[in-house]
């Protein structure tokens, strides 16, 4: 089946690239209804980058684009010469331009004729759920009954286009209208309106229902929907009016799909009932509006000849729009100021004095191009267009500070979308990149080359100091920053008590200055690998979209872990009772109670590398009566298959360190940190022995198990309760999951990787990461990315 | 084997049909892909009409169509159904009918008419009851047909596809295609002062050329393209020490659009 993710991952596959220009009218100066395509004059496309954090924090930078364009038509003459594209036009200057990408698929029927789909395309969330026969329909026969459907929406924002239901009336005396109502919500009678759309004439409807055909119904703006959140679509027909007496008046046709999710309502949508009055869903198409366009922008700069007749052509993104707009001639002040929100709304509706729009029409000349998201402090300031803070600003600056007083994120999309809108990154993975020895069927391998992966301490800060004030007061700066203290386990002592200082002068008060900072210190003061890899094509990926790497270069777990027990990713809940009780007779998995108790796990080191750095383990501690004390790993050993003398003794671990809940993955398990490594010798036969002496003598530990039915003759467990001096190996007792390693392990959600060392190789498993810098390459058809760890 | 004019056919507004006004200009295109299709006549019951209106009378003597998936047409000029076309392509018609047809493309060449109109009546498709299709519609004249052909080894036709490679990190090769274009060398030893003259005038003509392969009714070769010639004209080299041997030389052709 054909999609963007078979034809990213497709051996060969087939590209398209286009170039688009819109003109300027000469005499009002408005755009042209149509763009021109200048595809086939593309000798070199260039690349397309945009970036967020790189200088500073929250703030996106957008490349240009140089088009290198043949000449030999003179279509790129100056407007002055008849060849030229822009004869009986405005200068080629702030012409919109527009490049699209991607993938086509083209494929031939049997009747002869060719489809072709290109991606990426409108994203379906669903779509044609079958049509039925005509027979099969769903009457309205009062004005009070409405139809509801109820829809999840998928993980990134999407925004509802357009709908088609196959709609027919009982005859045609049948006038009005009907609408769709959009709802968000958890349920249908509390969700909350967010879209009507246009009406459906009755007048446009045909009266019979055997030929399926569609009726479109579009939405005046373009609907945003939440991502991952539930929705409803409701039929709304109060507005239908049917002129001759009794009878159904209106058909909508329906599946024969008896999913769950239709409802009814007899009385207006005071009252609902799921299923009731009908069973099947109806006939629906919708849309999410993602489009091919990787770039937007306009001509600016100068447009050079060479004696070959090669054009390069500058295009700035349509963010310098506002860079190059003085602040002061915007209009909408109000005595009381603006928020932020309100403020970019102005923007967006600000017209030259004459009702002509100034930027709407660089952004589809409809107010649908600007997505703004509210905001509601209110700043005082821009109350007038001669404020200190606005007269020497230009645009861009202004909605720049205000983003930064907001933590919010100004920014235009690949279509030519304006976004302000609070920074909170898709919480879903959108894609996932696989390289090397990863092999993946869905996604399959698009990593060409890993250039740089590891701990970004550069951007790491301890301290965060928000300066929202110029004056030197105790409350002018707010402060967010981590406890210091002289511990193995304490970041600033580790890697330096670093500060990063913003100074956001629009941020009305303190509060809200702490507010920030904290935002900023949550993102800042965990440590996070930053990778930057070169991919093949991919072009649908947006900054702060979040992605699945998986990147295997040699084989690590035979080489790099030692041993490896961890037989499922997720502990089943039954494990949950799998553990030795206070008497020791317990069936299933380890525990241990303080004094004297002992638990140890045989295993057999089965690699070249000799030095044990680490010993990882799924620890929960059940009972808490102690409140400071340590655990230790030893490692002993075996002598006639029980603990002998210990050759190495982990670093103490803090019992705060050991989770009170049952860990469900590797990133919560404990890990002991050997300073002074154990030295093992290949196919040696040792105990891990868990020690909790030191850990209060009415503590209790599980040590839990992901295979109830582990234990062998290799894999055994012993337990003492005299401290070592005798041992009992029941039969009864499994193996608990551990993972040794020559090295420090470093782990994020669902995922493991020994930190990259000398001579051994990279190994990145399904590692999630958020993207802050994109770069496409037009020419080479390649992708360049650099993420972050996702928090 | 010949130079043709560019089609007369260049833009929608010259075509009337009653369906597919949408995908008219899919025509226009050499791209076979991006097809014509009627909507909501798919059945062998009725008859598409593609009216071309020349706007003009005009000398037509070729007529290519590619990609299609028709079973039974007519053509005819000037409106009049019984002004069939003289075909003089090997085919299974000599008249411009079309009852059986299975072939997907055919270059049609035929006793130059004046005409400002010609009518495609479109009436069965190859698979019945299917919407009817056409990726590319070619109506012209010739400017140079060759008077010989070249042998085997002297025309060299190459389908060069533009694409990008990508070593991947597993060391597998991917491979990101764009597009092909066609190019082809042809060269000719001993021809007449007349040909060379001929091939002269088109290569001084500042445009772009159409270049017909072999053209035929059927089993067609469908090479069809916009081409330039650009680069030296080399037939004023003697073929051999005695002026009446004739010339020697070659034409490079690569495609434009």
């Amino acid at each position: 089946m054909s999609s963007l993710k078979n034809q990213i991952k497709a051996n060969k596959s087939r590209v398209f690239r286009r170039l688009f220009m819109k003109r300027r009218e000469q005499a009002s100066g408005l755009f042209e209804s149509s763009w021109t395509e200048i595809t086939s004059d593309v000798m070199k496309w260039g690349k397309l980058k945009t970036t967020i954090d790189e200088k500073q924090y929250n703030k996106f930078k957008f490349s240009g684009a140089r088009f290198q364009l043949s000449n030999d038509s003179g279509r790129y003459n100056p407007e002055i010469n008849p060849s030229s594209l822009w004869f009986g036009y405005l200068s080629p200057q702030r012409s919109l331009v527009r490049v699209e990408a991607g993938f086509v698929h083209e494929t031939m029927g049997a009747d002869g004729i060719w489809s072709r789909t290109e991606y990426p395309n409108d994203e379906v969330l669903y779509r044609n759920i079958s049509y039925a026969s005509a027979a099969s329909s769903e009457t309205f026969s009062t004005t009070t009954a409405k139809w509801g459907f109820d829809f999840t929406t998928t993980a990134k924002n999407l925004y509802l286009k357009d709908m088609s239901f196959n709609i027919y009336k009982s005859d045609a005396s049948v006038t009005g209208y009907a609408v769709i109502d959009i709802y968000q919500g958890s349920s249908i009678t509390s969700g909350e309106l967010i879209q009507t759309s246009n009406s459906i004439s009755m007048a446009l409807l045909t009266t019979t229902g055997s030929t399926i055909t569609t009726n479109t119904i579009t939405f005046p703006t373009r609907v945003k929907l939440d991502p991952l959140q539930n929705h409803f679509w409701v039929f709304n027909v109060e507005n239908v009016v049917q002129d001759n007496a009794g009878g159904n008046y209106l058909w909508v046709n329906r599946s024969s799909d008896t999913s769950s999710g239709t409802w009814f309502s007899s009385d207006s949508g005071a009252n609902w009932s799921l299923g009731a009055g009908f069973t099947y869903a109806h006939d629906m198409n919708f849309y999410s509006d993602s489009s091919t366009s990787v770039f937007s922008g306009f001509i600016s700069g100068d447009i050079p000849t060479s004696a070959k007749n090669i054009v390069q052509m500058s295009v700035q993104p349509l963010s310098d729009l506002f860079r190059q707009y003085p602040a002061r001639l915007l209009d909408g002040w109000t005595s009381t100021g603006l928020t932020a929100s309100q403020f970019v709304e102005s923007v967006r509706d600000h017209t030259d004095g004459s009702g002509v729009h100034v930027f709407l029409p660089f952004f589809g000349d409809t107010t649908t191009g600007f997505i703004i998201q509210t905001t509601t402090v209110q700043y005082g300031f821009l109350n007038t267009s001669t404020a200190s803070e606005v007269i020497d600003s230009n645009v861009w600056t202004l909605i720049e500070k205000l983003a930064q007083s907001e933590t919010y994120v100004p920014y235009v999309t690949r279509s030519g979308e304006f976004n302000f809108v609070a920074r909170d990154a898709a919480t879903s993975t959108t894609f996932e990149f696989h390289g090397a020895k990863s092999k993946d069927r869905e996604y399959g391998l698009t990593i060409k080359d890993i250039k740089k992966f590891g701990v970004k301490y550069s951007k790491y800060y301890s301290r965060v100091d928000v300066r929202w004030s110029g004056a030197d007061t105790e409350t002018s700066i707010q402060t967010t920053e981590s406890v210091f203290e002289v511990s193995g386990s304490n970041l600033p002592w580790t890697y330096g008590h670093k500060t990063l200082k913003q100074e956001i002068l629009f941020i009305q008060d303190a509060n809200t200055a702490k507010a920030v900072a904290d935002t900023v210190f949550d993102d800042v003061s965990a440590l996070r690998n930053e990778i930057e890899f070169d991919a093949s094509f991919v072009p649908q990926l947006d900054i702060l979209d979040r992605v699945n790497l998986t990147y295997n270069n040699d084989t690590f777990e035979e080489s790099s872990l030692w041993d490896l027990q961890n037989w499922s990713e997720l502990l089943a809940t039954t494990q949950a009772a799998s553990y030795l009780d206070t008497s020791g007779a317990g069936s299933n998995g380890l525990s241990a109670l303080g004094s004297g108790y002992r638990l140890a796990q045989h295993f057999i080191s089965d690699t070249i590398l000799s030095y044990l750095i680490t010993v990882k383990v799924p620890l929960q501690r059940t009972l808490v009566n102690t409140t400071a004390g340590y655990l230790t790993m030893e490692i002993h050993n075996s002598s006639s298959s029980l603990p002998g003398s210990i050759i190495g003794s982990s670093d103490q671990l803090d019992l705060s360190l050991v989770p009170t809940s049952q860990p469900t993955i590797t990133s919560e398990w404990v890990t002991f940190s050997f300073s002074a490594p154990a030295i093992l010798s290949v196919g040696g036969e040792y105990f891990m022995m868990l020690n909790p002496e030191y850990g209060g003598s009415t503590d209790r530990y599980k040590w839990f198990t992901s295979n109830l039915s582990a234990g062998s003759s290799i894999n055994y467990v012993r337990i003492s309760f005299d401290s070592g001096s005798s041992w009992n190996n029941s039969s009864n007792i499994l193996m608990g999951d551990f993972i040794l390693a020559d090295g420090p392990l470093v782990e994020s959600e669902n995922t493991l990787f020994w930190d990259k060392q000398s001579g051994d190789a990279l190994k990145l498993e399904d590692r999630e990461f958020k993207l802050l810098k994109i770069e496409l390459d037009l020419d080479k058809l390649s992708t360049k990315i650099t993420a972050r760890d996702a928090q | 084997m010949e130079f043709i004019k560019k089609s007369y056919f260049d833009t929608t507004t010259m075509l009337t049909l009653a369906t597919g006004s949408l995908t008219a200009e899919n025509m226009l295109y050499r791209d076979t892909v991006l097809q014509w299709k009627s909507e909501n006549a798919g059945t062998d019951a009725s008859t598409t009409s593609l009216v071309f209106d020349f706007g003009s009378t005009l000398s037509v003597s070729r007529i290519a169509l590619i990609g299609t998936n028709i079973k039974a047409f007519d053509i005819f000029y000037n409106g009049t159904t019984a002004s069939t076309l003289d075909l003089t392509t090997t085919g299974g018609t000599t008249s411009s009918n079309w009852s059986t047809n299975s072939e997907t493309s055919m270059y049609l060449t035929f006793a130059t008419i004046q005409t400002q109109t010609l009518t495609f009546d479109l009436k069965q498709t190859q698979v019945a009851d299917s919407q009817k299709a056409i990726g590319y519609v070619h109506i012209s004249d010739t400017t140079l047909v060759f008077p010989r052909i070249p042998s085997a080894k002297d025309y060299k036709p190459l389908y060069i596809a533009k694409e990008i490679g990508h070593k991947m990190s597993d060391g597998a090769t991917r491979i990101q295609f764009i597009d092909t274009k066609f190019s082809t060398q042809i060269k000719f030893k001993y021809i007449e002062a007349s040909f060379r003259d001929n091939l002269f005038d088109v290569w001084k003509t500042n445009s772009d050329l159409t270049f017909v392969g072999f053209g035929t009714q059927t089993s067609w070769d469908e090479v069809l393209h916009t081409v330039v010639w650009g680069g030296k004209f080399d037939f004023y080299k003697y073929a051999d020490n005695s002026p009446s041997a004739g010339f020697t030389g070659k034409l490079l052709l690569k495609e434009a659009t």
